[in-house]
């Protein structure tokens, strides 16, 4: 078997894997911001319900995380899962779980930002609205792109994890191809993938580091 | 018969630790006047001004701008403004931090316009008008398309008090607006605050410059303690009956 | 508590369907006949899930669960398709009765899970019936199957008494790992190893055998002849084995509506030559021997 047919297959599963990637980013991302908003609420029980959301999504195993998402419907509801369903729970699993990361980055983003800035906006007639997302939200998006990097970095290796729900990624197939050919190479070739992957992840984040670096 | 802006009635502010900060604060400032507010650390005058502007919430008494009431004490309760008439007593003042607060990924010009725009729902072509006369006022003209971070805490601070001025307040407060500057850059802000005392602009300035203070303002409010210890001209508090412990505290600096 | 769990995953679920749209479209970049499987999946899964409340005859798809990993019986072409001689029996059986096959690629360990929450119709993967008996609804058995233990040519173990002291490595819930475990088979044995390593695949095991930390896999005999016949020789089987065994379709408990259904399909294909010719596809893993049907 060539080599270039195991790029092809594994190409394949890349175009997965970065379809998790992105649609993780996508939702996440958004629900991550609002996490972090409910987490610092005044109201004791959503900061609280929060809390413990949090301290699942970061204190279990994601792959378990990813069986239970994809499991749950039958086990909690009765109700009998399709395989269709296998990619949903992906994304389901990622999103929810990164979503408790970026909430505490964003957590700590907000907070990082001085009162005088919420001050200044306040005095001159924002609404909480306004002052969130055309005052306080650019800044935090600076001071967050060295963390938000990171955790992206991580995702993508960790869409490696959705093997277990047998989702066609690059890491599903590079271990089905390494069992038809009884080697270790679609594996190492798979790695090699990852790591260009994560290169162009790392370029474009430094790249938009900089264009947000405009003000300080 | 001068027109009565500010109107504060025995405030009285303790915070949650149960430190009594203003005890009987009263002050009434008309419209054109200058009043400057000093006084030693702790001594309540950055309080009085943050519950003036409602950055604090009060403990007693009340504040009115223009007759109305925007905050009061009554049987243990505060209340504050309903949403429409909140609305017009914040349009009504504007306030100059210590430490400017400018939006640092906005312009020069966006800092000025933006609430405008916003805010006063006010036409973009007629910001942009606004901030480049006060921008031209100030002496800021060339640097319209500066980010904060590129320009000198002089500089900044005058683009903060032009930020306030575009909506057009009738009253500006000011906190220590020179505090945070180096010495040598405190001149260029303190002459446009005269500028527009010449102007006839009313202001409460909160500041520690003696002389400045004394050279600007109608009124001069000494408070120590929570409470004012002595209130006249400059030239009653400086010249001889003077209180004795203001000129002990003017002393100090050498005056 | 249940409520807001109910809640949560109801939310996130709604979320989730979002993205299940983008979902489909991407499956176009495998190649055409896996796309054609995952598609209707998803179509067809839906009109299943209403049927099956009504009546499990107007069947129209089977939902076929395998390890990808495990040829010959299901893997991975060099095409990108899902084949292997189970797959191949399958799809015979879904063309007889007009039914659409899905061959679903699933996560070994997690198969029960699979067959019960309905992700699946059943498990048709070299699937052995010895000690699953009353676990699963099983089809007759249609291969005989050893269990057996590979060592490198070179390597001085030559008989199961040479194994005291060494690192034996098996899959993990496998058959292998059941024969070593029960009290009536091997355990005796397995108590002299000096360790016995469990993974998760067969090429992760066969790796670990080469690089010298392990010195022996006990495993199927079907896999042990593809897998030495893939890496072109170096290792042999000993003469001892562990087991002697049978593979079944295994269906979800008390399923035996379906079961019966494909058995009789199966059954048919044996009397007109068609599953002993399909056999012969896969002679050189030695499916020919171990088949045990039409003998």
């Amino acid at each position: 078997m060539s080599f270039g047919v195991i790029l092809s297959q594994l190409g394949g599963g890349m175009v997965k894997s970065i379809e998790i990637f992105v649609l993780t980013l996508l939702f996440s991302l958004p629900l991550g911001l609002f996490v972090a908003l409910g987490r610092m609420s005044k109201l004791k029980i959503l900061s609280g319900i929060i809390k413990i959301y949090i301290a699942i999504m970061r204190g279990t195993p994601l792959m378990l995380q990813l069986i239970v998402v994809y499991f749950a419907p039958y086990y909690v509801f009765g109700i009998n899962i399709s395989s269709g369903f296998r990619f949903t729970a992906v994304i389901i699993a990622f999103s929810i779980n990164y979503a408790a990361y970026f909430a505490e980055i964003f957590r700590a983003g907000i907070q990082s930002i001085s009162i005088g800035q919420w001050e200044a906006a306040q005095i001159l007639g924002y609404n909480k609205a306004q002052t969130f997302f055309k005052i306080i939200l650019p800044q935090v998006i600076q001071r967050i792109i060295p963390p938000v990097t990171n955790e992206t970095i991580t995702l993508v290796k960790d869409t490696s994890l959705s093997f277990v729900l047998s989702i066609a990624e690059m890491f599903t197939i590079a271990k089905q191809i390494g069992a038809r050919e009884a080697s270790i190479i679609p594996l190492m070739i798979a790695g090699l993938f990852y790591f260009i992957f994560n290169y162009i992840v790392a370029f474009g984040m430094d790249r938009f580091e900089k264009k947000m670096s405009y003000f300080r | 018969m001068a027109e009565v802006l500010v109107e504060i009635k025995n405030l009285k502010k303790t915070f949650e630790n149960g430190t009594e900060v203003l005890k009987d604060f009263n002050l009434s400032v008309n419209k054109g006047e200058v009043v400057s507010i000093i006084g030693p650390s702790g001594s309540g005058k950055t309080t009085a001004l943050r519950c003036a502007t409602m950055l604090t919430p009060i403990s007693g008494g009340s504040i009115s701008y223009l007759g109305k009431k925007a905050t009061w004490e009554e049987n243990g309760t505060v209340h504050v403004a309903n949403k429409h008439d909140m609305k017009e007593i914040k349009q009504s003042f504007g306030l100059v931090f210590q430490n400017f607060n400018l939006f640092p990924h906005y312009t020069v010009l966006q800092n000025i316009t933006d609430a405008q725009i916003h805010v006063a729902k006010v036409p973009k072509s007629e910001a942009i008008d606004r901030a480049v006369n006060l921008l031209d006022r100030l002496g800021l003209s060339d640097k319209r398309d500066f980010y904060p971070c590129n320009l000198s805490g002089g500089q900044q601070q005058r683009v903060s008090i032009a930020r306030a001025l575009a909506l057009q307040p009738k009253v500006l407060f000011f906190d220590e607006p020179t505090s945070a500057l180096d010495p040598e850059l405190t001149g260029e802000v303190l002459k446009v605050i005269k500028q527009l005392a010449s102007e006839h602009m009313t202001m409460i300035i909160v500041t520690h410059e003696m002389q400045f203070a004394r050279e600007v303002s109608d009124r001069i409010v000494f408070m120590e303690g929570g409470v004012i210890q002595a209130e006249g001209t400059p030239d009653e508090l400086f010249n001889a009956i003077g209180n004795t412990r203001f000129l002990e505290f003017v002393g100090k600096y050498n005056m | 508590m249940k409520k807001l769990l109910a809640l949560v995953l109801a939310s996130a679920m709604t979320l989730g369907l979002c993205a299940c749209g983008s979902a489909d479209t991407a499956t176009t970049t495998e190649t055409a006949e896996v796309t054609e499987a995952t598609e209707t999946a998803t179509e067809e899964v839906a009109t299943t899930e209403v049927a099956a409340e009504e009546a499990t005859t107007e069947r129209t798809t089977l939902i076929v669960g395998f390890d990808a990993e495990f040829p010959p019986y299901g893997y991975m072409d060099e095409n990108g398709d899902y084949v292997g001689f189970d797959l191949d029996l399958a799809q015979e059986v879904c063309n007889r009765l007009d039914w659409e096959l899905v061959k679903q690629p699933i996560d070994w360990d997690a198969k029960d899970m699979e067959l019960s929450s309905g992700a699946i119709d059943c498990i048709w993967n070299g699937f052995t019936i010895n000690g699953r008996e009353d676990d699963y609804t099983f089809s007759v058995p249609y291969v005989d199957n050893s269990q057996v233990y590979v060592v490198k040519a070179e390597s001085d173990i030559k008989s199961e008494a040479d194994l005291a002291g060494k690192v034996v490595g098996v899959q993990a819930d496998s058959s292998a790992l059941a024969a070593l475990e029960d009290a009536e088979g091997k355990a005796d044995v397995a108590a002299t190893f000096g360790d016995l390593v469990q993974f998760a695949d067969y090429n992760t095991g066969f790796m670990n055998l080469e690089s010298g930390a392990i010195d022996c896999l006990a495993l199927d005999i079907g896999v042990a002849n593809y897998e030495i016949a893939a890496r072109n020789g170096g290792y042999v089987i000993l003469a001892d084995q562990l087991a002697s065994e049978q593979y079944g379709i295994g269906f979800l408990k008390g399923n035996t509506e379906l079961k019966d259904q494909v058995e009789k399909v199966l059954l048919e294909m044996v009397d007109d030559g068609t599953f002993g010719k399909i056999a012969e596809q896969y002679a050189d893993f030695g499916l020919v021997d171990s088949v045990c049907l039409g003998k």
